[in-house]
């Protein structure tokens, strides 16, 4: 199956509602992500050669308003921003993967401030965005698919 | 009674704690555990009544704590709280005596159907 904003957009919706239960708006076009940043990625490998990747990049108030739910707390600190924006992207990806390679592997999801490294995206055969504006800034998933 | 939380996410243990809250199992004692092997060591010394796992942790995994768990004789109900959920993974713990595995993102509702059971 073939996934597209419209998918990555349902799925993240889901576990938006479900985990942190804040307003979400998919945005139809693309954004731009400034100011502090915070990126997320998770791999997905199959062993028939599969490989893809799943990315969150977020402004850093989005990490910052996700955590506070996260953790119930006013005053959630850097550790708490990267775990909730690490294991947001390990559902969006887990979510993501059973609907386009099943019996894939999911590798530990990495979190890095700032932008995300995308030396690789170039390779991919096949990618999908899908930004969403949640606690009134931006963040965007983004799957690429490589093999 | 007594629930071992094994994740290796705060973020992640901190939303199955709040949701045993929203489910109803508030009178509970929860301990936490990083990863499988911090909790194979919690159960020994603690002996929980029941066990919620992730599968994918750093160190020992929690199919690899679900076994050693079983090899130490400890039938201690089980089960998987994992964003992964193939028919194959399903097939594994339900191999090695998990008794539910519920995907995430998950509800209440969700645990409420699978715990009462236990708790």
């Amino acid at each position: 199956m073939n996934i597209g904003p419209n998918e990555i957009g349902e799925i993240v919706a889901s576990v938006w509602a479900t985990m942190l239960g804040g307003e979400l708006f998919a945005l139809p076009g693309s954004i731009e992500l400034e100011g502090e940043l915070i990126s997320g990625e998770i791999h997905m490998r199959g062993e028939d050669g599969f490989e893809g990747l799943v990315r969150i990049v977020a402004s850093l108030p989005v990490a910052q308003a996700a955590a506070r739910v996260m953790f119930t707390t006013d005053t959630p600190d850097d550790r708490d921003a990267t775990d909730t924006i690490a294991e947001l992207i390990n559902m969006i990806g887990g979510n993501i993967k059973s609907l386009i390679a099943e019996d894939a592997r999911l590798d530990l999801p990495k979190v890095t401030h700032g932008q995300p490294d995308t030396s690789a995206d170039a390779a991919a055969i096949a990618r999908a965005d899908a930004d969403f504006i949640a606690a009134d800034h931006p963040f965007r998933v983004t799957l690429l698919r490589m093999r | 009674m007594k629930i071992l939380v094994a994740d290796d996410s705060k973020a992640m243990r901190s939303i199955v704690i709040r949701t045993l809250r929203q489910a109803g199992y508030s009178g509970h004692k929860v301990i936490e555990a990083e990863n499988g092997a911090q909790a194979l060591e919690l159960a020994k010394d603690e002996e929980p009544d029941l066990i919620v796992s992730d599968w994918n942790m750093p160190e020992m995994n929690g199919l690899e704590f679900l076994k050693a768990l079983r090899a130490a004789g400890m039938d201690t109900p089980f089960g998987f709280v994992t964003t992964e959920a193939s028919p194959e993974m399903r097939a594994l713990a339900d191999e090695n005596g998990a008794a539910f595995l519920i995907t995430k993102p998950f509800t209440a509702e969700d645990f409420q159907k699978h715990f009462d059971e236990y708790l």
